[in-house]
């Protein structure tokens, strides 16, 4: 199936692109699914996303289906939906 | 200790200026800003005051932190009974105002009395003098504030003041100071209207004494680094400043849309806070005095209009809740809306409900007096009927009451999303339960500022909490209530707390003012502040029955996203925010809880 990675927020103008698909023919991870943008968008995402111990960093939001993965399986959490949303830590209000 | 001893009173009726010792020896109990400013009003008026009568007092108040290098000591508070939700009012400013008024010498000044003639209160080292304002009387936002800083020649010099709205008793009006920074919630600037106070204009050079030098030295520093250490404080909001929250609450499936009606927002990608920055109109980031955040925006619109803003708040009332998408003119309504001095929020809260009604069949065309239909997405809707209501003029003169007793005026309040008559913020309570709950039992109304649980629901600040989940909300609404009382009344700026905790509040207070306050202790004083604000409501008549939500939230579940099928569950939270407050299950504050808090 095709996964679209919707990337947000300062990762999105870093990069200079919001979209990002990705196809696969099994299920995916998480963990492997960002795997997959840092190639595509030839630079890696991770560091934007997870500390210094490869952890979900305190305000990352990943959404998959609009689901927070920190209530589902973390970084191994298998996208089962079509959309997937990246944010690194932002806030406001 | 970080006070500058010395505060106003200024009676407009008679003219009389006087100085007084401020009331140190609340301080301890109180700290300043919220918490002081809110004592001394419940002292001195009749909680069943007319907010509009000369017996209702406007107190601007700041804090021991404002004028300080603590980073965000710059604010200000504006205290006074609300025409808006007839609760107790207090609105938070930022900018320079708050540090440059404490520089002329003051702590506070209180406003009583009402004045025959428009007049301006001029503050400075080398007097304070009631002025006349006949000249600027009629005068907006922007205009007024350039006029009066040239009178004042003053290069460094700032100036809060109302616009037509605050003159026109416009229920929501707001006090700006430095043209786009808004003391915007719950009609403070109606109630300077109604004194016929036009506007407070202050500079100085002094400096606000530390009681410990070298420790607030220290402890500014270690709280700098975790602001810019901190991801939200030291990039996010740098970065993107507030709007950062439009796709964020969007993909959560919380973005209260068409008045409520929807959850999610189709057009969100071409106005959101990513868009403002790729289309061009970020022209700089700026910020408030001692701010090492830098959250504003300099920002000019396709249509070469230029100042601060839109923030998320703003740009979601103009925007998704009145199913518009274009930036260009969500920009310039929050400028037009600013100059005219309205609080954004129930502004556009209010425009969109009135586009619910009118879609719905509720408003005769003939109110409309030949203006455009304000169907959802209209633009040309919401610049009009934006004046409309600053001016009072046509259908503008119910407007201009909130969108509950414009609603109420045609026979459907249910379409009012109020809580107490004060329009709800940027976050719709299906999709964030506890945040849900903050909003009904809000001691000014609906409110996203005295207990954001949103950083924790959403944004995984300090800890990530599931957002569907119950148990355990009631207990983060009592803290952070009691946290947020603790940082109106220091002098800080809210957006510290996605950094800091209670311990680094503490210890700055602390090597400021020399007090010796424990953790305890002070969430102790947030919890004072809140139980006397909950008890000043109720004697002024707000019943717990208006803890409450439009009933929408419980009876029309959400229906896309992540939170489909959703509906709010006040039902279930609320008995246990009760008990945890130490209240009857009715509500009330009890005499024990009240004597524990020294508030009998």
């Amino acid at each position: 199936m095709t996964v679209t990675v919707r990337l947000f927020a300062t990762l999105r103008l870093a990069l200079g692109r919001g979209v990002v698909s990705i196809d696969t023919e099994g299920p995916i991870t998480v963990r492997a699914l960002l795997d997959r943008v840092s190639t595509a968008v030839g630079s890696d995402v991770t560091p934007w996303l997870l500390d210094d111990e490869g952890k979900i960093d305190r305000g990352t939001m990943i959404l998959v289906g609009g689901r927070n993965i920190l209530h589902l399986a973390g970084l191994e959490t298998a996208v089962d939906a079509a959309e997937v949303a990246v944010f690194p830590p932002a806030g406001g209000g | 200790m970080s006070y500058m001893g010395t505060s106003l009173r200024v009676n407009l009726t008679t003219g009389k200026i006087s100085t007084e010792n401020t009331p140190l020896e609340l301080a301890k109990q109180y700290i300043g800003g919220r918490g002081l400013g809110s004592r001394i009003l419940i002292n001195e008026i009749d909680p069943k005051v007319d907010p509009f009568s000369p017996d209702n007092k406007l107190i601007f108040v700041t804090g021991p932190l404002t004028n300080t290098t603590a980073p965000t000591g710059g604010r200000y508070m504006v205290v006074t009974k609300s025409p808006l939700t007839g609760t107790i009012a207090s609105s938070n400013s930022g900018g320079v105002w708050g540090a440059y008024f404490k520089q002329a010498g003051y702590d506070m000044v209180i406003f009583e009395g009402k004045s025959e003639k428009p007049v301006y209160l001029s503050v400075s080292e080398e007097g304070v003098e009631l002025k006349d304002a006949g000249h600027v009387w009629g005068k907006r936002v922007e205009e007024t504030t350039n006029i009066l800083s040239a009178e004042s020649g003053q290069k460094r010099v700032s100036v809060s003041c109302i616009g037509p709205a605050g003159e026109n008793l416009v229920l929501f009006a707001s006090i700006m100071n430095e043209v786009h920074r808004a003391a915007g919630r719950s009609g403070v600037g109606a109630v300077m209207g109604s004194k016929n106070l036009k506007a407070v204009v202050t500079w100085g050079k002094k400096k606000s004494p530390i009681a410990n030098e070298d420790d607030f030295r220290e402890v500014n520093k270690m709280l700098r680094t975790k602001l810019k250490e901190g991801a939200i404080t030291g990039q996010g909001l740098p970065a993107l400043g507030t709007k950062v929250l439009d796709n964020i609450i969007n993909q959560n499936g919380m973005y209260p849309t068409r008045n409520a009606q929807d959850v999610m927002f189709e057009g969100t990608e071409k106005m959101s806070g990513e868009a403002l920055v790729e289309k061009g109109y970020l022209i700089r980031n700026t910020g408030c005095y001692a701010c090492p955040i830098q959250c504003a925006r300099d920002v000019e619109t396709p249509s070469g209009r230029r100042g601060e803003g839109p923030e998320y708040e703003t740009g979601w009332a103009f925007g998704p809740m009145m199913g518009i998408d274009d930036l260009n003119a969500i920009c310039d309504a929050n400028f037009t809306c600013n100059d005219l001095g309205m609080d954004t929020i129930s502004a556009g809260v209010t425009l969109s409900c009135m586009m619910e009604l009118f879609e719905k069949g509720h408003i005769p065309p003939d109110d409309l007096e030949k203006g455009p239909e304000p169907y959802f997405g209209s633009t040309e809707s919401l610049l009009y009927y934006l004046k409309k209501a600053a001016y009072r003029e046509g259908i503008g003169d119910k407007l201009a009451l909130g969108s509950y007793r414009f609603a109420e005026h045609y026979g459907h309040p249910e379409y009012s999303m109020t809580v107490k008559k004060q329009e709800l913020a940027a976050y719709d309570p299906r999709g964030v339960q506890g945040h849900g709950l903050q909003y009904a039992v809000g001691n000014r109304g609906a409110d996203h500022v005295r207990a954001y649980l949103i950083s924790p629901e959403i944004l995984g600040v300090p800890e990530k909490l599931d957002p569907q989940e119950l148990e355990s909300k009631p207990n983060w609404a009592v803290i952070f209530q009691n946290l947020t009382g603790v940082i109106d009344s220091a002098g800080l700026c809210l957006f510290t707390s996605f950094s800091l905790g209670a311990e680094d509040y503490q210890q700055v207070i602390n090597a400021a003012t020399g007090f010796d306050l424990s953790v305890d202790e002070l969430m102790m004083v947030g919890e004072r502040i809140w139980n006397m604000e909950r008890k000043f409501n109720q004697d002024a008549g707000i019943e717990p029955s208006e803890d409450t939500l439009p009933k929408r939230f419980f009876e029309e579940p959400a229906k896309e996203g992540p939170n489909k099928g959703k509906v709010h569950q006040l039902h279930k939270l609320l008995p246990k925010y009760y008990e945890l407050r130490g209240w009857t299950a009715e509500g009330r504050p009890t005499p024990e809880k009240l004597a524990e808090l020294s508030l009998t």
